[in-house]
């Protein structure tokens, strides 16, 4: 199929050519490239692009089956990306969470499983290609489910509108707490499984952490974001707090635009591509001049010069040839 | 690690009533460990649920499970669901397993699986099929090869 086949079936709604296009981009694929640049004009103004996490087994995939319920009752359309982990070793990957999914065949609902197969700093970027396609596509809710371990996948966090963290009772104490880099992302947070023994007590941990947050910068004049502790059970058949949740989610995204963040979210996220972008050009580059390389290793080995001398005078030699204009993947 | 199969996603779909997936289950198990990309879609699903996930998965194998004689009705119908929606079926590899009778190894074929697999069939014979068959129908090879019951055959269209 080619590109300008697929941007116009994404404009007309072809769930086949959103697909395919995902898979591109995924599969980092040229066409994938050519996409993205003749479609990102396309992306609708006002996607609320949400990000699900928490650590494995907290319910987040029977959550965001809940959450998916609720939009589709309120007429919203959703686009789901659910990452999952794949092995270091074999680079396979089961991705599970579509089990948990209860609405298969509605039309309002795109499911994508994607699997982070090991990258490092790539997978926001692509996670970022998937979100302009969606949106270009027209869902009205954009959700992104991680595990949220590890730096990649916290920088997938980084890039959503409203961040959700799930928690569930029994999940380690106050220490644990303190040190989980997560929590300082969260826009909201849920205790699921909230019939368990302990929940009360996670909401208590979270309260203490969440005051002396804000005690922390009550100077600021803007209009300040209560990060609401919200208690859910996913369970279908004991459900609790789920409109409560898609509420406040919602509220979050009012708030986001009321304030004018969610230009500034968005530039951000622009601002993170580039770097990542202009940082891959300047690697490529930098590994053709194998040579020069091989002889800075050489004089570094042998305890001539330091790396960071090494690394300087590479960058400054690839300068000087202006070798911006060899690398023609990504112009 | 093999970075070639970490980019072909395979679909392990149990269609129908039955409620038997231990097979289902060890082969996703077995395709993640010889580094496949797997989503299994649990057991008891519609036709319409299965064509769905293979569709907006975009995968590139689609495997479905049967162990009680529910792909007399089940393959025809999400081979058709997929066609409607604008799946070409030369692009992904259809396989079928389970306890399916010899006497319907010829049908499914000709309605455009690629492979069946009955039991005992030994597992690296079913990913050596997935490569082959992916290489072919990438290659657009005439050369087809076909897995039939507990054999490799080769049919030549020409």
């Amino acid at each position: 199929m080619m590109v300008e086949e697929i941007i116009d079936g994404i404009k007309n709604k072809d769930i086949r050519s959103l697909a395919r296009a995902i898979s591109w981009i995924e599969k980092e694929k040229d066409e994938g490239i050519e996409l993205i640049k003749n479609l990102h004009h396309y992306q609708k103004e006002n996607t609320h692009i949400i990000g699900i996490t928490g650590f494995t087994g907290v319910g987040k995939s029977t959550l965001l089956s809940r959450i998916i319920e609720r939009y589709r009752s309120m007429g919203k359309t959703v686009g789901v990306i659910a990452i999952d982990p794949s092995s270091p070793f074999t680079g396979g990957a089961l991705l599970g969470d579509r089990l948990r999914l209860s609405m298969w065949t509605d039309p309002g609902v795109f499911y994508r499983s994607v699997s982070n197969r090991g990258r490092m700093g790539g997978l926001s970027r692509m996670i970022g290609d998937i979100i302009t396609t969606m949106s270009v596509f027209g869902f009205d809710k954009i959700i992104i489910e991680t595990v949220g371990a590890g730096q990649s996948e916290v920088d997938v966090i980084k890039i959503v509108d409203t961040s959700v963290v799930v928690l569930m009772p029994g999940m380690g104490d106050r220490v644990q707490f303190a040190k989980a880099g997560i929590l300082e992302i969260a826009d909201i947070f849920v205790v699921n499984k909230s019939d368990l023994v302990g929940a009360d007590r996670v909401r208590q941990f979270l309260e203490e952490m969440l005051n002396f947050k804000t005690s922390e910068k009550r100077d600021s004049m803007q209009e300040e974001w209560k990060i609401p502790i919200i208690m859910t059970i996913g369970e279908s058949n004991n459900l609790k707090g789920i409109d409560e949740l898609v509420e406040k989610i919602d509220e979050h995204f009012d708030y986001l635009i009321r304030i004018g963040r969610l230009k500034e979210i968005r530039k951000r996220r622009a601002k993170n591509e580039i770097e990542m972008l202009a940082s891959d050009i300047m690697l490529r580059i930098c590994k053709n001049h194998s040579s020069d390389l091989d002889e800075y290793a050489s004089k570094v080995a042998n305890k001539e010069i330091d790396h960071y001398t090494a690394a300087k005078k590479i960058v400054e030699k690839i300068m000087m040839e202006n070798a911006i204009s060899n690398t023609s993947r990504y112009t | 690690m093999n970075m070639n199969r970490s980019k072909i996603k395979i679909l392990v779909a149990k269609p129908g009533l039955d409620g038997h997936d231990r097979g289902a289950r060890v082969l996703c198990r077995f395709f993640r460990d010889s580094g496949y990309e797997v989503i299994y879609t649990g057991l008891h699903k519609t036709a319409e649920e299965v064509a769905n996930a293979a569709l907006q998965e975009d995968v590139d194998v689609l495997g479905m499970s049967f162990l009680s004689g529910a792909h007399e009705s089940y393959v025809p119908k999400i081979l058709n669901l997929l066609k409607n929606n604008g799946v070409d079926l030369n692009e992904i590899v259809i396989l079928v397993g389970g306890t399916i009778p010899e006497e319907h190894f010829k049908r499914l074929i000709d309605l455009g699986v690629d492979g069946v697999f009955i039991p005992g069939v030994p597992l690296n014979e079913i990913s050596d099929f997935i490569d082959l068959k992916i290489k072919e129908k990438r290659d657009k090879s005439e050369a087809q090869h076909y897995f039939v019951g507990t054999k490799l055959i080769q049919k030549n269209p020409v």
